[in-house]
């Protein structure tokens, strides 16, 4: 359907600058002090190209999803600026942005939050359709059918209903109602965290796929560093609402920066007990402080093993420490050796 | 003796559809200070299994024999079992929500369990769970006592629950996905605490989780589930040296994994687990095994010796089992050819 509009091939397809989210917090007889708004994210910019695959990774409530959301105006943004193939999203009246949704979808990790659960599987896929006035009736039968193949559901299940299906069926449904209305940017929440690893695994290869068939950008969410590994051209890792550092995929993985990337690739279980057994987690103290009551200056100076008395007075920029890396740090870690052949993967 | 030991355990619910068989012909024992890892997709019986050695699930019928400290516990009266339940045997739950309750303090809980099971008096019971906040890591224990659980995070109400379960001195606790919901840096620190408490005070601690690499570092022994029953049972080592059953290559080779190439996809196992109102007759993987045979269709495998790891490693397959030369074998390169 919608095809690609960005001709330059250098010019980004998304360009996020300075982006802010505030939420308001309400006054109540027990709480009229403190904070008016609980800051989810903060000051993020990050540049997508056409068909690339952007990770956003961090811990419960870092403000991962929030992010995604602004980017689509669900809701918009409190300040900053985002420009989806050249155009400035706030400048656009409801309408238009409402029409730039059909090239702008989303996937959520629960398949039917969004959905009325009595609608039958091929309703829920026809839905955005209708809603975007696409296409006459026969045709949008034909669009379905072609969806469920498109995703590996048998087009004889779509009168069927959701508690028929199992959760990576769901899922599938899921994507092909993202994908319904033909988007070339895709905003994908969590889609697996929910599924078992085989079933997981299949959820994954068909993303793969359908990233290159259809050549989708993509920002995927997830709090799984091992999954964010197998999907990603480029990984952005959040704390406390900001980007900590942004870097092409193998590098970050072979040569984080941040002392925080540093200590979350040393806390996933490797299953294989000998390396396991070889190998120490860096154990951090203490949680992600409350967006309510953020640290001054680095934000994750409070568990940081190196944390310096300048960490607390000033907030260490983002900022290019090689041609792949970006970090905001005052004292980041240096840069591993070689990267281990096997783990570049050529583009 | 060992600490637990259970014997052909089965746990079946009456539902309107039908008995369904949860749990069925589960085996095992365990030694003071071991933890035994329990894997599977959900619905393949592993909390069902945790509840009926807890005696926790009055809606199921069990079967078989719970062997713990020289009891039988599924013939215990109810009034022992509660007793061993929280004395001796604690169990910790992955919401931690509800088995807190919302509207007391995390201290005035803790003190009562204490009191309940040791008798100590008010001021004592409540110097017992400051330390038992400091011991789970908890930052200024005294103040957090005052707490009510919603003022925790995730993480700490992890804690607080191991805490709890703490607070009786128990040998035995089973820990039902308990760090599923964490995120990786608070699961370390919860897998640090849980390690310590095997070595320091040589607790038993049986680790429910579906994540294998949580199983690979933090367990001695593990059970793989599937449909119910035990398919795969051996050391840590062993079972991830030489796994011999299909359904645990699918878990392996499906798994992202940072230790290996990611320009290789992924190889699902395709399908879904079993229906237990309806079990398939024959091997309950069949339909999803690249390797069945006939025989798999008709009869059921037993868990038995790997035919090329005979000892201590069980497994649930046609093809890899030792039938005294009598069948075949499927060989052990379970290398599975990668998507065309
Ligand atoms: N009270 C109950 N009544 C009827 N069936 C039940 C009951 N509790 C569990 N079951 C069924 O028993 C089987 C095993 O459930 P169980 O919760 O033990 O699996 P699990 O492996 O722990 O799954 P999960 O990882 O999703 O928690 C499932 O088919 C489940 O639907
Ligand atoms: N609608 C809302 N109202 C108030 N606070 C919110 C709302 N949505 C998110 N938050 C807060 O914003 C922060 C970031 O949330 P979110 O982006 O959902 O995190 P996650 O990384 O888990 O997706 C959290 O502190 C969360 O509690
Ligand atoms: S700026 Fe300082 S506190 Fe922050 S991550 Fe770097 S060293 Fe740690
Ligand atoms: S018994 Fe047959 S179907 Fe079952 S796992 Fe073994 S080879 Fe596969
Ligand atoms: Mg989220
Ligand atoms: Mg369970």
């Amino acid at each position: 359907m919608t095809g690609s509009h960005t001709d330059d091939a250098s010019r980004p397809l998304l360009e996020v600058e300075d982006l802010s989210v505030e939420f308001p917090l309400p006054r109540t007889s027990l709480r009229n002090r403190g904070p008016r708004a609980l800051r989810a994210v903060s000051d993020v910019s990050f540049t997508m190209r056409q068909g690339e695959t952007l990770s956003i990774v961090g811990e419960s409530g870092s403000g991962k999803s929030t992010t995604g959301r602004a980017i689509l105006r669900l809701p918009p943004p409190t300040s900053g600026s985002v420009r989806f193939d050249g155009i400035e999203m706030s400048s656009l009246a409801p309408r238009q942005v409402r029409d730039l949704r059909r090239r702008m979808q989303m996937i959520f990790q629960d398949p039917l939050a969004s959905v009325n659960g009595r609608m039958s599987v091929g309703d829920i896929i026809e839905e955005p359709l209708i809603i975007h006035g696409l296409g006459r009736a026969a045709e949008r039968r034909a669009r379905i059918v072609e969806l469920m193949e498109l995703v590996g559901l048998k087009p004889g299940w779509q009168g069927r209903y959701p508690h028929e299906f199992s959760g990576g069926q769901l899922q599938r449904v899921g994507i092909a109602r993202a994908l319904a209305v033909g988007p070339d940017f895709i905003v994908a929440d969590e889609p697996v965290s929910a599924l078992d690893v085989s079933v997981q695994a299949q959820v994954i290869n068909l993303l793969a796929r359908l990233k290159q068939e259809l050549k989708l950008t993509l920002l995927f969410i997830a709090h799984d560093l091992s999954v964010v590994r197998q999907l990603s051209d480029r990984v952005a890792v959040v704390y406390l609402g900001r980007i900590i550092e942004i870097a092409e995929c193998d590098t970050l993985y072979a040569s984080p920066r941040h002392p925080y990337t540093k200590a979350l690739l040393s806390a996933v279980p490797l299953p294989d007990p000998k390396a396991e057994a070889a190998r120490t987690p860096i154990l951090l103290e203490g949680e992600m402080p409350s967006p309510l009551s953020p640290p001054s200056g680095c934000p994750f100076r409070t568990r940081c093993w190196k944390a310096q008395p300048l960490c607390a007075a000033e907030r260490p920029p983002l900022a290019p420490v090689s041609p792949q890396t970006e970090v905001a740090c005052h004292f980041p870690e240096p840069a591993a050796d070689t990267v281990p052949a096997g783990q570049l993967q050529p583009q | 003796m060992p600490l637990l030991d259970v014997a052909d355990l089965s746990a079946t619910f009456s539902t309107q559809q039908g008995d369904l068989r949860a749990v069925e012909g589960v085996s095992f024992q365990m030694d003071e200070g071991t933890t035994l890892g329990i894997v599977g997709e959900s619905g393949s019986g592993k909390s069902v299994m945790a509840l009926s050695i807890m005696g926790l699930i009055p809606s199921a019928r069990l079967g078989g024999r719970i062997g713990f400290e020289g009891d039988d516990l599924l013939s215990l009266p109810d009034a022992r079992m509660r007793r061993i339940r929280g004395s001796r045997i604690a169990m910790v739950f992955q919401d931690p929500m509800s088995s807190l309750n919302p509207v007391l303090t995390v201290g005035l809980q803790l003190t009562e369990v204490i009191r309940l099971h040791t008798g100590a008096s008010r001021p004592e019971a409540r110097a017992r769970a400051e330390e038992l906040l400091r011991t789970v890591g908890i930052p200024e224990p005294r103040r957090r006592l005052k707490d009510y659980p919603h003022q925790f995070s995730g993480g700490m109400r992890q804690r607080v629950m191991i805490a709890l379960a703490l607070a009786c001195d128990p040998v035995l606790i089973l820990a039902d996905e308990i760090t599923t919901a964490l995120d990786v840096t608070i699961q370390a620190q919860v897998l640090a605490l849980l390690k310590t408490l095997t070595v320091e005070r040589q607790t038993a601690l049986v680790m429910i989780t579906h994540d294998l690499g949580v199983v690979a570092g933090h367990t001695d022994r593990v059970l793989v589930m599937y449909g119910g029953q035990v398919v795969e049972q051996a050391t840590t080592a062993e079972l991830f040296e030489h796994p011999r059953m299909p359904y645990t290559w699918g878990l392996l080779d499906s798994m992202p994994r940072m230790d290996r190439d990611r320009s290789k996809p992924l190889v699902p196992i395709e399908g879904v687990p079993p229906d237990l109102l309806d079990p398939p007759k024959g091997c309950r993987f069949r339909d999803r095994c690249r390797f069945a045979r006939d025989i798999c269709a008709s009869r059921a495998p037993d868990l038995a010796p790997a035919a090329d790891r005979p000892g201590a490693h069980l497994v649930r397959c046609w093809g890899t089992q030792d039938r005294a030369g009598s069948g075949w074998l499927i060989g052990t390169d379970h290398t599975a050819p990668t998507e065309a």
